[in-house]
């Protein structure tokens, strides 16, 4: 059998049932040969029955032939909803190749089935997204069109999305069409796929263009927009370009325009419709690609191809965004913390201090973390380098850098004042719109966090250490009322021995809450605390387990006897059986062990008599019908209890106290 | 039915005790037509008796007597009066039914202190029994008919064996007194009257051997061991002179035990007969 290598690119999870596959199948591989899997396949989040061919060559496995993989459940939809999806093309020498068709569904039905032409047939409701074109060696080709439609009673009600890219070898030639519901956005390509001329939104109505993305090569020159009464035409980029870069168009593009677009227009925040457009593209193509990747080589990104300008991050930019990123990191999470702490959002209410504190951290939170924490994102998103940092910065705090004193109101009509500082004069290093001065801004707050946050925590563990005690103290007294409850209302029934050792179990506990209530260590309490709270039950396993005795001793007594029939009487008489172990039971074991709770409990030995009790009276059933006669030979010798529980096999559980 | 049984039973003995007062009364009188009554004698036996299980059905009945009597010096238990030794192999029927057959060798001994003759002689029976038992309320009661076939001889040196056959009824009853059923730990008394006829070539008139009046108190000490201790009067016909009635007073001291030999898988079920 020979050991199959798969390309680096496959998913682990398919290379893992492929290849059990493969080494089960009891074929000698020799030179080519094409293989058939038929069965289960796993592709990211998608999991299904899938079919396809594949080659065996020297080694590496190549899909090759048609491939279809399917997943939908009868079950699933009538009983809530069915998400299912199909993927059918073919592969060449492991690149996606020929016509390919993705459909992704969900559906709801509502369960009223019809007869057709001998079948039965069910009414579905939902989404349905079909994507479909030809890929040449795992690039697309052709026309690609991607819709999502809604889907009504089987029938497509109305479309949702629709998209229609011409690409040449992967790149996309020519005019381009993207519409949902209301919007239709319509541009053009060069050759080489770059952005070129004006990229028209139209909306369902309007015979002229509502947005325009006017392109030059690559750049975007301008945003215009168009409403009723005016049209608004903004600059977006600073130009010329010192440095620029040709990037795609996607999430990461969008993102820049709509920063560069914040720097040029402060007040308008809104997103356009083309935006919303392309965005939605990608992440349709993203999904596609997404599935082709874990199947073989392929490249099926839509390769939109726009100018950027480009402010490349030097050495020491990089090591401040680390350090930034680091402090970001430890504040972030540190003054989170604080702020969902339910303790503190409960103590803040009754307590100035702890109030005047929280909203320290609010305000940490708020003025220095917030900004900071964005240009974290831009700079994971790559985004930081294709915007200037002065601008970024400036717009991040755009009433100036906090001071280092911060002020706070308190009280009920936030009519107190108080002010927290930090490190005197820090703020002087902040000044400037650099990433420098980010730094020195993101370790001031992570120092101030740090000494709130100690204050803060203490606070914290004090107000939780007191809730526990509290909690704790109603659980000790609950335990131990139930206890003596259930003592006091045995007293009628139960011999003296029992009671005896029943009203010091009474009093063990009710000695143990007095030793509770002395403790004054505010820790040593809630340990010592806790500690009583599992003995406690632990005491009243064992009041029930003395409860039980005399019963279980009935059992035994009856148990232990044969019917014989007598004789002289003619009568059936009932005989004891086995009286070395009776005996052993009923006059030393179990006087043994009321005596020894009666004198001898503590909380670190009432887990091993309640077990003792129980196994005692288990092996007793378990002896009636064992032979026995060896063991009641050695039981006549002994009235020793600890000879005896070692000889009934009990004397390992003694062993544990 | 049963109730009927039970008072029938009931006014018999009855009866009984009444008559054998009546008889001691006329005690005194020597007229050839009526009967002569000896002055009682005292005995006091002490018997065991062994029923050992040796198999589902089957039983061994072992019983050892050893009955003393008087001498002029010593009431009771002045002198050996016979040494007796009951066996058979017996059939347990049912819980409340069983059958016995087997042989008894009694040695009697000489108690006539002014005789000269033998000293000792052997006596043979083969006898057979059916008992029958039945619940009534707490207590049981019990009906035992045994049959014997005996052969005695007298002590004279030139005597010759006679044989005699014995036909015995008996009721008993045990009441339990400090519970409701016979149990260990039950004390109980127990009522018998036992009616003894003969019949023989040797018996003239003479048919009723003996009446045996008994009351017992008896005490489980566990299913396989009892004890139990009573007095007993009896009379009756004298083999001479069927007009003369000997008379007994007897202490009886009785220990029952019923071991079973069989092996432990045997016993089981241990109260299922009708299997």
């Amino acid at each position: 059998m020979n050991r199959i290598e798969y390309p680096t690119r496959i998913a682990s999870c398919f290379i893992g049932s492929l290849l059990s596959l493969i080494l089960l199948l009891p074929l000698e591989v020799q030179g080519q040969l094409k293989q058939r899997y038929e069965g289960p396949l796993q592709l990211g989040d998608f999991l299904g029955e899938a079919e396809y061919t594949y080659l065996v060559t020297e080694g590496d496995t190549l899909l090759e032939g048609p491939f279809a993989m399917q997943r939908s459940s009868l079950t699933a939809l009538l009983e809530n909803k069915d998400v299912s999806f199909s993927f059918l093309g073919a592969f060449s020498k492991g690149y996606p190749n020929g016509s390919w068709k993705f459909q992704f569904g969900e559906f709801k039905s509502d369960n009223t089935t019809q007869v057709v032409d001998f079948q039965y047939t069910l009414a579905i409701s939902g989404f349905q997204t079909t994507a479909a074109g030809e890929l040449t060696m795992g690039k697309p080709q052709g026309l690609w069109r991607i819709s999502r439609d809604q889907i009504q009673g089987s029938q497509v009600e109305r479309n949702l999305f629709k998209s229609q890219i011409l690409f040449e070898s992967g790149i996309p030639q020519q005019s381009f069409q993207i519409a949902d519901s209301i919007n239709t956005l319509v541009g053009r390509f060069l050759r080489d796929g770059v952005a070129h001329d004006n990229w028209e939104l139209y909306t369902d109505g309007t015979t002229e263009a509502v947005e325009v993305w006017n392109f030059e090569e690559g750049v975007l020159k301008g945003i215009q927009t168009r409403s009723d009464t005016e049209i608004i035409v903004n600059a977006i980029f600073d130009f010329p370009f010192s440095i620029d870069t040709i990037i795609n168009l996607d999430k990461r593009y969008l993102q820049i325009v709509e920063l560069w677009r914040g720097f040029k227009n402060p007040g308008v925040s809104s997103q356009g419709q083309v935006a919303v457009l392309l965005s939605q593209n990608a992440d349709f193509y993203a999904r596609i690609d997404g599935i082709l990747s874990a199947l073989g080589k392929s490249s099926f990104r839509p390769e939109f191809k726009v100018r950027v300008p480009y402010f490349p991050l030097d050495t020491l930019e990089r090591s401040q965004l680390d350090s930034i990123t680091q402090l970001f990191a430890t504040s972030n999470t540190l003054s989170q913390g604080v702020l969902n702490d339910t303790h503190l959002n409960i103590l803040k209410l009754s307590e100035k201090e702890t109030e005047y504190l929280y909203n320290v951290v609010a305000g940490i939170s708020e003025q220095f973390l917030v900004p900071v924490g964005k240009i974290v994102g831009y700079q994971s998103d790559g985004v930081l380098e294709h915007v200037s940092r002065e601008k970024l910065i400036s717009q991040l705090w755009p009433d100036g850098k906090p001071s280092e004193s911060i002020s706070i109101t308190l009280g009920e009509d936030q009519n107190e004042f108080r002010t927290f500082q930090g490190v005197a004069g820090a703020a002087r290093k902040w000044q400037a719109n650099d990433l420098d001065a980010v730094l020195q801004l993101t370790k001031y707050a992570a120092r101030s966090l740090d000494s709130v946050a100690v204050v803060l925590r203490d606070k914290s563990a004090e107000e939780q250490r007191q809730q526990e005690e509290i909690q704790l103290e109603e659980k000790l007294l609950a335990q131990v009322n139930h206890l003596n409850t259930t003592v006091d209302s045995l007293v009628q029934d139960l011999p003296p021995p029992h009671l005896r050792a029943l009203q010091h179990i009474k009093k063990t506990v009710a000695d143990y809450l007095t030793t509770y209530s002395s403790e004054e260590q505010p820790d040593k309490k809630v340990r010592y605390g806790k500690q009583l709270n599992r003995c406690f039950a632990q005491m009243d396993t064992l009041v029930l387990a003395v409860k039980q005795l005399p019963e279980q001793s009935k059992a035994i007594a009856d148990i232990y006897q044969d019917a014989v029939w007598n004789p002289f009487t003619a009568t059936i008489m009932n005989e004891r059986v086995k009286k070395r172990i009776t005996n052993s039971y009923n006059r030393v074991l179990i006087p043994y062990l009321l005596e020894q709770i009666a004198t001898e409990l503590d909380c670190d030995n009432a887990k091993t008599y309640t077990t003792i009790l129980e196994k005692l009276h288990v092996r007793m059933l378990e002896l009636r019908e064992e032979e026995t006669r060896k063991l009641e030979r050695k039981l006549k010798k002994t009235q020793d209890p600890a000879e005896i529980l070692q000889l009934l096999n009990l004397l390992n559980t003694e062993n544990q106290k | 039915m049963k109730q009927y049984l039970q008072r029938s039973l009931c006014l018999g003995i009855i009866l009984a005790i009444l008559v054998s007062w009546g008889t001691i009364a006329q005690e005194g009188e020597v007229l050839p037509e009526t009967s002569t009554f000896e002055d009682p004698k005292t005995r006091i036996w002490f018997n065991t008796y062994g029923l050992i299980r040796i198999s589902k059905r089957l039983f061994w009945d072992a019983q050892t007597h050893f009955r003393f009597e008087e001498t002029e010096a010593t009431p009771f238990i002045g002198q050996i009066g016979q040494i007796y030794n009951r066996h058979a192999i017996g059939y347990i029927y049912s819980k409340n039914i069983n059958f016995s057959l087997g042989g008894v060798l009694r040695v009697n001994f000489n108690t006539d202190e002014s005789s000269e003759d033998q000293n000792v002689v052997p006596e043979w029976r083969i006898w057979h029994q059916y008992q029958f038992a039945m619940p009534v309320y707490t207590a049981m009661i019990y009906h035992r008919i045994r049959i014997e076939h005996r052969w005695t001889r007298g002590f004279a040196e030139d005597s010759e064996f006679i044989f005699r056959n014995r036909w015995r009824y008996m009721f008993r009853a045990k009441v339990p007194l400090n519970s409701t059923k016979l149990e260990p730990g039950t004390m109980y008394v127990s009522p018998e009257a036992e009616l003894i006829m003969q019949s023989g070539k040797a018996v003239v008139g003479s048919v009723m051997e003996d009446l045996r009046l008994t009351a017992t108190l008896g005490y489980i000490l566990n299913p396989r061991l009892q004890i139990a201790g009573g007095l007993m009067y009896s009379q009756g016909q004298t083999l001479e002179n069927a007009g003369n009635f000997k008379q007994n007073w007897t202490l009886r001291f009785h220990v029952y035990f019923s071991p079973d030999i069989r092996r432990v898988k045997d016993k089981l079920p241990a109260i299922h007969f009708s299997d």
